[in-house]
């Protein structure tokens, strides 16, 4: 990661019939970056995403990506990203290849067969491009809307919701495949999604928006350590170790004993500790585990 | 020129699209059998109020006669058949989310719309061309040249050496019509976001205009001139022996006012159109 900013957004103002989409957003996403874009339902996350790309004018705002004004140069910041914006739209009378064909046209640049079957391996769809999308899942449609986002070699991803829709195998090769993009050409990826286990396994930083506005923004890491978490303890010895943990002067909160699993809180920081006490006590440690930190954090804002 | 082409390709790649060669096909044969079995019923039907005042002998069913009632039966149905494909044309990709493929890729809106009503145009010119053709075509092989017999208040017979001038020009003026509808229904398919919205407004528009410039209603009558139904029915002058060239540019310009008025209205709309589907 670096300083650069590749999207900086100022004072955004948007509103659709009288109802209030983008309350004044601001949010910057940097050189490097896997940022999450978090919201609930109707906080503004498309609108946003939309507008970035030139889908949806805005009302008021500034908004410059790769140091460049939106509104000015849409052309020349078009061309570096890539997207999928909600369920990607594609003609479902022709073969995905073709529609891949007809896309890269459109963005004014030449790809061969080849590559384009490259993408299409890449996303799983090596077998399948010939096929009329018609023919395609939901899950299948996803993916390539993933391929026309990567094709071009983009900068910058904005990816609205990439995860809807895909099996956990499905999901798991997206992931992988954009921490790989992520680390080996650099992409910076702005990711808008409701899975908030996907958002803390992947994302550097993130934003929290909900009716319009930002209610948070950082790093995801610096969030979550921060933030008391939620600690699954099993043991051999749950009652014993449980008994221990609560007389203990370890920095642990609200522990409780259910069906021989012990639960508390404590910091990211105290996790090892916790570890390194039971084991020390005698105890056979199975599984220490945190529990959707970021959700419980994200629901306190929303 | 890539995006027109794109744009043509997917014209030609949707199912509708063919309908209207199909309808047009299907109704040019049933009027050649009708024609070809039943001549003396058509010329009865043609000539019923002129038998008492005229005698007609010679081949008076030919390829000349049943193109001309090919036109006259076709035109009314022409723009249901445009509008079918032309309307869907925009308000198809709101409908099935290409458009937020295509408008995050960076060309200009102003190239996909321009790109839209030029693809729209070539339909219809193909449509209009494959009527021409084929009813043409299709007379002269089946029914042979001959003098055309063209009844309206009067009745004006051409010599076969004259007519196919008159058919080009006719079908010219009838492509500007049907060019006239075609951007209306662009325009409308701009500004709806669902296909059968569009379709059906761009019918009831024209159904409507049709009704005010057939009628004569008192208070309409100033605005009938300006209204482009009005002028849509101007391929029938070039089959008189006094054609009136004046009113026809005159027509023709109205025609094209309209279509460029709903070009631009197109363009303002789609340039500040946020892609919410």
């Amino acid at each position: 990661m670096s300083d650069t900013s590749i999207i900086k957004i100022r004072g955004l103002c948007k509103s659709f019939d009288g109802i209030i989409a983008l309350n004044n957003l601001d949010m910057e996403v940097k050189k490097g970056d896997i940022y999450g874009f978090l919201g609930p339902n109707g906080s503004g996350k498309s609108t946003t995403i939309k507008i970035l790309l030139t889908l949806v004018k805005p009302e008021i705002g500034k908004i410059e990506i790769f140091g460049e004004d939106l509104d000015t140069n849409p052309k020349s910041i078009l061309k570096r990203i890539g997207a999928i914006v909600e369920k990607p739209g594609f003609y479902e009378r022709i073969s995905a290849m073709k529609n891949l064909q007809m896309l890269a046209k459109y963005s004014g640049i030449s790809i061969d067969n080849e590559e384009l079957t490259k993408i299409f391996n890449t996303v799983g769809l090596g077998d399948r491009k010939q096929s009329k999308v018609g023919s395609y899942s939901h899950g299948m449609k996803q993916r390539l809307g993933f391929a026309q986002a990567i094709m071009h070699k983009p900068e910058l991803l904005i990816l609205d919701e990439p995860f809807a829709g895909l099996d956990p195998k499905g999901a798991r090769d997206l992931r992988n495949l954009i921490l790989k993009l992520n680390k080996e050409n650099g992409t910076t990826i702005l990711l808008s999604s409701h899975q908030l286990d996907e958002i803390e396994t992947i994302a550097s930083r993130m934003i929290i928006i909900n009716k319009g506005s930002s209610v948070c923004e950082g790093s995801v890491k610096e969030i979550v350590e921060q933030n008391k978490m939620s600690i699954i303890v099993n043991v051999d010895q749950p009652k014993e170790a449980y008994n221990k943990l609560k007389s203990s002067r370890l920095p642990i909160e609200n522990i409780i004993l259910t069906n021989d699993i012990i639960q508390l809180n404590c910091t990211h920081d105290a996790i090892p500790y916790v570890n390194q006490y039971l084991q020390l006590s005698g105890f056979m440690i199975f599984e220490i585990r945190k529990e959707k930190a970021l959700e419980n954090y994200y629901l306190t804002f929303t | 020129m890539k995006i027109l082409l794109i744009e043509i390709y997917k014209v030609f790649i949707r199912r509708r699209s063919y309908i209207g060669f199909g309808a047009i096909l299907f109704i040019v044969i049933l009027l050649l059998l009708a024609v070809n079995y039943e001549a003396k019923t058509v010329l009865d039907f043609l000539t019923s109020n002129l038998k008492e005042s005229f005698s007609f002998q010679g081949n008076l069913i030919n390829g000349n006669l049943y193109a001309h009632i090919v036109m006259r039966s076709l035109w009314v149905h022409i723009p249901l058949l445009v509008i079918l494909v032309t309307g869907d044309l925009v308000s198809g990709e709101y409908q099935s989310g290409t458009f937020r493929m295509l408008l995050i890729r960076p060309v200009s809106r102003f190239s996909i719309i321009s790109s839209k009503f030029i693809a729209g145009w070539i339909y219809v010119f193909l449509l209009v061309l494959f009527m021409a053709v084929l009813s043409l075509g299709l007379g002269y092989i089946f029914l042979g040249s001959g003098d055309l017999l063209v009844t309206n208040n009067t009745i004006n017979i051409f010599n076969s050496d004259d007519v196919l001038w008159r058919f080009g020009l006719a079908y010219s003026f009838g492509l500007l019509s049907m060019l006239t509808v075609a951007s209306l229904s662009i325009l409308l398919s701009t500004l709806f976001d669902n296909s059968v919205t569009a379709i059906l407004t761009s019918l009831a528009v024209v159904i409507v205009l049709t009704f005010l410039s057939t009628f004569n209603i008192p208070f309409i009558n100033a605005i009938k001139p300006f209204l482009f139904t009005t002028q849509m029915s101007g391929w029938d002058s070039f089959f008189s022996f006094d054609i009136d060239y004046n009113k026809i540019i005159l027509q023709s310009v109205i025609l094209i006012v309209h279509i460029l008025v709903f070009y631009l209205l197109s363009l303002y709309i789609f340039i500040r159109k946020d892609i919410l589907t």
